[in-house]
């Protein structure tokens, strides 16, 4: 079966009709290319006329590293910055270890990430690594990724990051603004929380660094979720294809005390007020996560509907002639804001208030009935 | 360099982009499944290639320049989430013909629509080694991960891919 479908695919690959308009012109692509460089050099030029502006500047973007906003952070005193080229083409280079005042962050298994200002270097930012201990840092260490320090520096927790190799390890490193706490990363594996001892300072920056290792590092990335000083909680997604917040969040803001978000393969992620459950695979039936709250008898469910709807409990009226009918019932229902991305089905979502629960009842039956008037569908909650 | 010295490479860059282009297009394409952004992608690789030229070895120029597309693409998936590289159904981009039509032409369809849905490190990889024809070695260094992630991200691409064809066999 994996040798047909490899073979399917090989075939596919290979036969898949191109768009006649997916072509470029090589003499505009010359000419274009020609124009950037000379006015790449035109500027390094100006900037220092020092060969190790250059190195510095070709090693990251040979690597593909160095985003453009960057590249006007490079050294306005290229001789006074101490990041070397290393050699290889693909590299930032190596910088000393006793030239940076970083943050170090053990890697699991031994080995270190150095995430530092590096002074001389017109603020530029990088991790650099050792696959040595923290305790016996060699006099060089590798410069994987380079960045300015005004670039993306309003994006928090996703703003500066990479994907970097100690060893035979791969973790994904991250300086954010200091106002992070109670930080989660949601991967399509799970969640991993990131210890609070582990977000360390950069010194002379107001950022903080912390790395991503173990299989979250591997894995591909949902969303992280943190919770700032202020007490809000706020979800920034990575790779979700539809998600849904509180109708009172700010557009463009992540702080939000509800979150729904769904990943590729349809699996689903929910949190509330700062606590997270997922992934859960809902086959394209209602299903709710519940939440407890402070107050006895009280829980929060986000639950999630195949399509636009309403969620009620299944049978809110005790029986005609009983009294002791299920006592819970809700006391409020709100409706996410879902957003989807371009083809993806939005995320239909409800906060649900239940009361008068008792300990010793089972959470009561809820159905999804559909906005169209199909027939209601029964609830599956699921416990995290 | 001197002008003669800046024609004569413009000239081999031009014959290089001219040979390769084809083949990093539709490498770009199968990663971004837009063909606009397929395009500024390879735009963006060529672009550093030439600022590269002098010190790259000219049979290895396409590998240097898929590399540098791979990192790009990367990067562009972090900064902008999946909205820029999991394009949707509508947007009809990546393959002209609809599921339904003959069989060998639907199914090359429906799994070149599949891996549209594959996360970016696993269509990456699927890409590399079932277009490109790297080795699952050869896969790891141009990703900068280890043979084990290779192994993972293309088992479970696969897998994904599997799925969504059953899936679309039962929903076409």
């Amino acid at each position: 079966m994996s040798t047909d479908i490899e073979q399917q695919l090989r075939r596919s690959l290979a036969e898949a009709t191109t768009p006649v308009d997916l072509v470029l012109d090589p003499t505009e692509v010359t000419r274009l290319s020609a124009r950037s460089y000379r006015r790449r050099r035109t500027r390094q030029v100006l900037v220092g006329g020092m060969a190790s502006l250059a190195v510095l500047a070709a090693g990251a973007w040979a690597g593909g590293w160095l985003p453009g906003d960057a590249q006007s952070a490079l050294p306005a005193s290229p001789w006074t910055c101490p990041i070397t080229r290393s050699g290889g083409e693909v590299g930032a280079g190596t910088v000393a270890a006793d030239q940076i005042d970083g943050a170090m962050l053990p890697v699991q298994g031994g080995g270190t990430v150095v995430a530092a200002q590096v002074e001389g270097c017109g603020g530029v930012l990088v991790f650099a690594t050792s696959t040595a201990g923290s305790d016996s840092l060699p006099e060089k260490l590798d410069v994987q990724t380079a960045i300015g320090a005004d670039a993306d520096s309003s994006d928090q927790v996703v703003g500066i990051e990479g994907v970097l190799r100690v060893g035979d390890r791969l973790v994904v490193a991250r300086m954010t603004a200091a106002d992070v706490g109670q930080l989660t990363v949601l991967t399509v594996d799970g969640a991993t929380v990131v210890p609070q001892d582990a977000i360390v300072p950069v010194p002379g920056t107001d950022m903080v660094a912390y790395l991503v290792q173990g299989p979250a590092a591997e894995g591909t990335q949902i969303a992280t979720t943190w919770r700032s000083s202020d007490g809000l909680d706020h979800v920034a997604p990575r790779s979700v294809t539809s998600e849904a917040r509180d109708q009172d969040a700010v557009p463009g803001d992540r702080a939000t005390e509800s979150w729904v978000g769904r990943q590729a393969d349809g699996s689903l992620w929910f949190m509330r007020r700062g606590e997270v459950a997922g992934p859960v695979d809902a086959h394209g039936a209602p299903v709710a996560v519940p939440f407890d709250t402070s107050h006895d008898g009280e829980v929060e469910l986000l639950v999630v509907g195949p399509g636009p709807g309403q969620v009620s409990l299944a049978d809110p009226e005790p029986p005609p002639g009983e009294s002791t009918g299920d006592p819970s019932e809700v006391v409020r229902t709100v409706s996410l804001s879902g957003e989807s991305f371009v083809g993806q089905e939005p995320v239909y979502a409800e906060l649900v208030t239940l009361t008068g629960l008792r300990s010793e009842d089972p959470m009561p039956g809820m159905v999804w009935t559909p906005a169209d008037g199909g027939p209601p569908q029964q609830v599956e909650v699921i416990e995290p | 360099m001197g002008a003669g010295a800046r024609r004569q490479r413009d000239a081999e860059f031009t014959a290089f982009v001219e040979q390769a282009s084809p083949e990093l297009l539709r490498f770009a394409w199968f990663l971004t499944g837009e063909v606009h952004a397929a395009q500024d992608l390879v735009q963006g690789a060529l672009l550093r290639t030439y600022r590269a030229w002098r010190r790259i070895d000219v049979p290895r120029a396409v590998a240097y320049t898929r590399r540098v597309m791979v990192n790009l693409s990367r990067r562009e998936w972090r900064r902008g989430g999946a909205g820029r590289v999991l394009v949707g159904e509508g947007t009809g981009e990546l393959l002209a013909p609809a599921p339904d039509h003959a069989d060998a032409a639907g199914e090359q369809d429906r799994l070149i629509r599949g891996l549209r849905q594959l996360p970016s490190r696993q269509r990456t990889v699927v890409v590399l080694r079932y277009y490109c024809d790297l080795s699952e070695q050869q896969c790891a260094d141009e990703l900068g991960i280890s043979t084990g992630a290779v192994k993972s991200a293309a088992s479970r691409g696969l897998a994904r891919l599997r799925e969504h064809l059953v899936m679309q066999e039962v929903h076409p």
